[in-house]
């Protein structure tokens, strides 16, 4: 852990609103631009600190380089200047935006693959997969492939494949964009509530606000064309959060706060 | 919901097969396929009719149904040997092709710089008639079964080399990127990933070889003859019609087509056993 924050103390910029000023920093981003081939600047000079369990959310409009930050973070892309930093023995796993699992595993199969690619034994593994599929509900559904269940159920199993892993940082690339709106917050309440029982770091992209204040402990704000980091709005509200906080007048302050905020990014 | 859909698990079934429950009754079977027997029965029905009136007196030109299949039955022995030459010589053919088709698919897959070298190739391949090369391949490796295997293979190649070659490039963007953030090597990438992805397409290029492999292998003992041994349906189809013995030809031709139904019957089945738990080319109608 000293090491970790050795590291990435050098990076950090200035971390304004962050919850725990003592937590070690998970995810260094360092004055980082991305231009593509074709000349889109996507991101410009964006600087980003994530501490030890924080969840982060990083919004703004389409095209505004959330995903390509992510990607960066993730090593899935390099930044053409600056430095995307993860901790030194810090494990992310990847979250993307459609379930990503594998047609001809069962649900089973599919939520240890990472835990048997990175050479877990078999036993442990599929313990550790059943453990991870009651977290999110699917219990019972071991046995059943992935086309018998419906897109909210595939992207609980492709969670609970990447809880499976116990990773430490949690990178999600709009994860609940491709469901409806009932099951998108049912997942927000249970995601909500596995952080508090296994706490993790987490980089959460998304373009739902709703969604952002009730996960995030900070949102970040980005304006698109060239993409950079517009503000900051650190979300107080108290944990555990359950859905009862969409009904408290805090919570709707900070989606009307962060509303403005998000139209004076698309201005 | 979750008792619906996956019964208490005291017994592991393997991996979520459809419910006995699902197979269709008789009845059911009967209304599906009621169609496909019908359009049989109006086709050999005509076949009869026409037989019988226009063509009355003149099987040479078109035998009836029953008389070819009553020339079958005497001609049985030729008939069951030809086929048995026939399948042996398309059932290597067949295994070359498949064996050299999902080869270089492999190697194509793997890099750009092959495949531009390789696949203007198995084009040309594809475009040129093998039977206009058919002369080469007989003075390469003589008048033999052979030469005849080489055809079938030549004939089925590329349909395997192309829907193989499609099936590992096509690979899910997300679910490399899955695999290469867990810094999985590139035999497991393959062996876990990119093979099983491309199992559905591989299966549709072997369904059309299978045909072909048989097609070519006719083709082959057109060209090639007895090859020293009895010979094959193919030889027979010729020796028939020399001596212009229709029926004794159209059960020659009977027999071919059966044998590469069976082929292809038997490649479709085990393409389906291995789709039909994951893959929505093989799902079943299972009402709910």
């Amino acid at each position: 852990m000293e090491e970790t924050a050795a590291i990435a103390s050098g990076l950090v910029a200035d971390d304004p609103s962050s919850g725990d000023r003592e937590a070690p920093v998970i995810v260094a981003v360092d004055h980082v631009n991305k231009i593509y081939s074709d000349g889109t600047h996507a991101l410009k000079d964006v600087s980003l600190a994530v501490r030890d369990k924080e969840i982060v959310a990083v919004i703004g409009p389409s095209g505004c380089g959330k995903s390509t930050l992510l990607r960066a973070i993730a090593g899935l892309t390099s930044p053409t200047d600056g430095v995307c930093r993860v901790a030194d023995g810090v494990q992310p796993a990847f979250v993307f935006q459609q379930p990503t699992l594998l047609p001809w595993r069962t649900a089973e199969r599919n939520a240890e693959l990472l835990l048997r690619l990175s050479g877990v034994p078999r036993a442990e593994s599929r313990r550790r997969a059943h453990e991870a599929m009651t977290l999110v509900n699917l219990a019972g559904f071991e046995k059943a492939y992935p086309r018998a269940l419906s897109g909210g159920m595939r992207m609980r199993l492709s969670l609970a494949r990447s809880l499976a892993m116990k990773p430490d940082l949690f990178l999600l690339d709009e994860p609940f964009s491709a469901l409806d709106e009932i099951t998108r917050k049912t997942l927000n309440d249970e995601l909500a509530r596995i952080w508090f029982h296994q706490p993790f770091t987490a980089i959460l992209v998304t373009h739902n606000l709703y969604e952002a204040i009730f996960l995030a402990s900070r949102v970040v704000v980005m304006s698109a064309r060239p993409g950079r980091i517009q503000t900051e709005i650190a979300v107080t509200l108290p944990y555990p959060r359950n859905s009862d906080v969409r009904l408290t007048s805090e919570y709707v302050s900070f989606v009307e706060q962060l509303s403005i905020e998000l139209e004076r990014a698309a201005a | 919901m979750a008792t619906t859909a996956n019964p208490a698990p005291a017994t592991p079934a393997r991996g979520g097969r459809i419910p006995r429950g699902a197979n269709p009754s008789l009845g059911r079977r009967i209304v599906r396929f009621w169609p496909a027997g019908l359009a049989v029965l109006l086709f050999v029905g005509l076949w009869a009719v026409l037989a019988d009136t226009v063509f009355a007196g003149k099987s040479y030109l078109l035998p009836g149904p029953l008389l070819v299949v009553q020339t079958g039955w005497e001609i049985r022995d030729s008939v069951l040997l030809s086929a048995r030459t026939t399948l042996v010589s398309a059932l290597i053919g067949y295994a070359v092709s498949i064996v050299g088709g999902m080869l270089f698919a492999m190697i194509m897959a793997e890099s750009k710089a092959m495949e531009r070298s390789l696949y203007p190739w198995a084009v040309i391949l594809q475009v040129t008639p093998i039977i206009a090369i058919a002369p080469i391949i007989i003075i390469w490796f003589g008048f033999n079964s052979t030469s005849i295997v080489i055809i079938s293979a030549a004939i089925a190649f590329f349909p395997i080399l192309n829907n193989t070659h499609l099936g590992l490039v096509s690979t899910d963007r997300n679910q490399v990127e899955l695999f290469r953030l867990q810094h999985v090597g590139w035999l497991a990438t393959f062996w876990h990933l990119r093979l099983p992805a491309a199992i559905p397409s591989i299966i549709a290029g072997l369904r059309v070889s299978a045909g072909l492999a048989v097609t070519g292998t006719i083709l082959g003992e057109f060209v090639i003859g007895t090859a020293g041994s009895y010979g094959g349906l193919g030889v027979r189809i010729i020796m028939a019609e020399a001596v212009l013995n229709t029926p004794q030809l159209y059960a020659y031709v009977l027999a071919t087509t059966l044998l590469g139904l069976t082929f292809f019957a038997i490649v479709s089945y085990l393409g389906y056993r291995l789709l039909r738990d994951w893959h929505e080319s093989a799902r079943k109608e299972v009402a709910d």
